[in-house]
């Protein structure tokens, strides 16, 4: 085993960052972004082979103008396109954006129920416009909707706080759905064609959640 | 039957078919099929987990590549695969995963090899271990306390999986190639707790 950089233990927050390689393991050219690009192809990339993250988070789209299918991708290295998909419909990129992270409220309460202040509830209905059956989540991953009971299509979200992504099949697999602060009142507003969710989990990143966050101490 | 056997019934319960969508010749299982093979069928396109969680395994006699299978739909094979590099759409025996629990799972990772170096104490999960703090993609070992963890090649939950156990091993991995029968790398990017 070769020495690893550790984190300094004071982290800065570092503005997004991530680099696209147009082929596969980090080989052949290299483009750098720091913000959102409507179009990989008009800034000089002919295609996605493989992408490294340095600061995220981030949300890749299919189509250009951050249409189609999405694509999170955190912090971390993802060697091909089957380390951030395995959709059936598609293997390409063509727009990028980080990911607007609305940072936790951090008030200091006195009571022992600070630690569990909430930084993240969403509540996913059953039909369109909020209503039918729901399943709310307050700071968990669900990786199972049917082991919380609950079994139905998902055509309406409310994200009170925190980023969310949903998924087609439970375990976070299939087609993926960004949600960010707000209220997606069917389907199509959260890019969904068939209104399936088995799964969801929060973005974290310790930039703005420090709660779980690892401190190495020598 | 063994006795072990016998205190799963009734508390896992998986259906598995030979063809996507939930077609085709089906079977149901109450407790572990070290082969789908011996069931007469030549594959597995689509599963219901009604009860779970469960582990499936790309061979016969839980060998190679590890797919988790918590309860859900799972109507063709990429709703439980998610590997790289390497696809693989066999899946053929399986068994329960009995120690899970989601609201008490704790696992320690390590930098190095026999829980040596720096290490991280985790209850929660973690989609990118780096993006809250983790210094590199790779965990040399990991210690598990309590529950069952699934750990990813990738950040994301993606790639090769690794379903480490409280009660396997004594939760004890002590170098990669414990994590799983088919682990070439000590590449983690991403952990989460298994839901029961």
């Amino acid at each position: 085993a070769s020495e690893h950089q550790m984190p300094a233990s004071k982290q800065q927050p570092a503005s997004p960052n991530i680099a696209i390689f147009e082929q596969e393991n980090f080989q052949g050219r290299c483009h750098e972004l720091s913000g959102a690009c409507p179009n990989l192809k008009d800034a000089g990339v002919d295609k996605v082979g493989s992408i490294l993250v340095h600061s995220g988070p981030w949300v890749g789209y299919e189509q250009a103008s951050c249409k189609g299918e999405q694509f999170v991708f955190e912090k971390g290295e993802y060697p091909r396109w089957d380390s951030w998909t395995n959709s059936r419909r598609s293997d390409s990129i063509t727009s990028l954006r980080p990911i607007k992270v609305v940072r936790a409220p951090r008030q200091p309460l006195p009571t022992r129920q600070t630690k569990d202040s909430q930084e993240h509830k969403i509540v996913l209905y059953e039909n369109p416009s909020f209503t039918g059956k729901k399943i709310e989540i307050i700071d968990d991953d669900v990786p199972s909707f049917h082991a919380h009971g609950y079994q139905e299509k998902v055509s309406s979200v409310r994200v009170q706080s925190g980023t969310w992504v949903g998924y087609q099949y439970p375990g976070y697999r299939g087609y993926q759905y960004l949600f960010e602060k707000g209220d997606y009142k069917d389907s199509s507003e959260f890019g969904a064609q068939h209104p399936q969710i088995q799964s969801v989990r929060r973005i974290r990143d310790m930039q703005w959640h420090q709660r779980g966050a690892y401190h190495p101490s020598n | 039957m063994t006795s072990e056997a016998m205190d799963t019934l009734g508390q896992y319960k998986i259906t598995v078919w030979e063809e996507e969508s939930f077609q085709g010749k089906r079977c149901e299982f109450l407790m572990e099929c070290p082969s789908i093979m011996e069931r007469g069928f030549r594959k597995i396109r689509s599963i219901k987990v009604e009860s779970g969680p469960w582990v499936g395994f790309e061979y016969p006699e839980y060998q190679g590549q590890q797919f988790i299978l918590e309860k859900g739909d799972y109507p063709r094979w990429e709703a439980w695969s998610g590997n790289s590099g390497y696809r693989t759409e066999h899946l053929l025996s399986f068994r329960p995963v009995k120690c899970a629990n989601h609201n008490d799972s704790k696992a320690i990772l390590y930098e190095a090899e026999n829980f040596q170096g720096h290490k991280f104490e985790l209850s929660d999960d973690y989609p990118s271990l780096q993006a809250m703090g983790w210094g590199n993609k790779e965990v040399a070992s990991i210690k598990v306390n309590a529950g069952a963890w699934v750990a990813y090649q990738y950040p994301g939950y993606r790639g090769y999986q690794y379903v480490l156990e409280r009660d396997r091993q004594n939760g004890e991995f002590k170098k990669y190639s414990e994590y799983s029968s088919q682990a070439h790398t000590n590449q983690i990017q991403s952990i989460r707790r298994i839901q029961h």
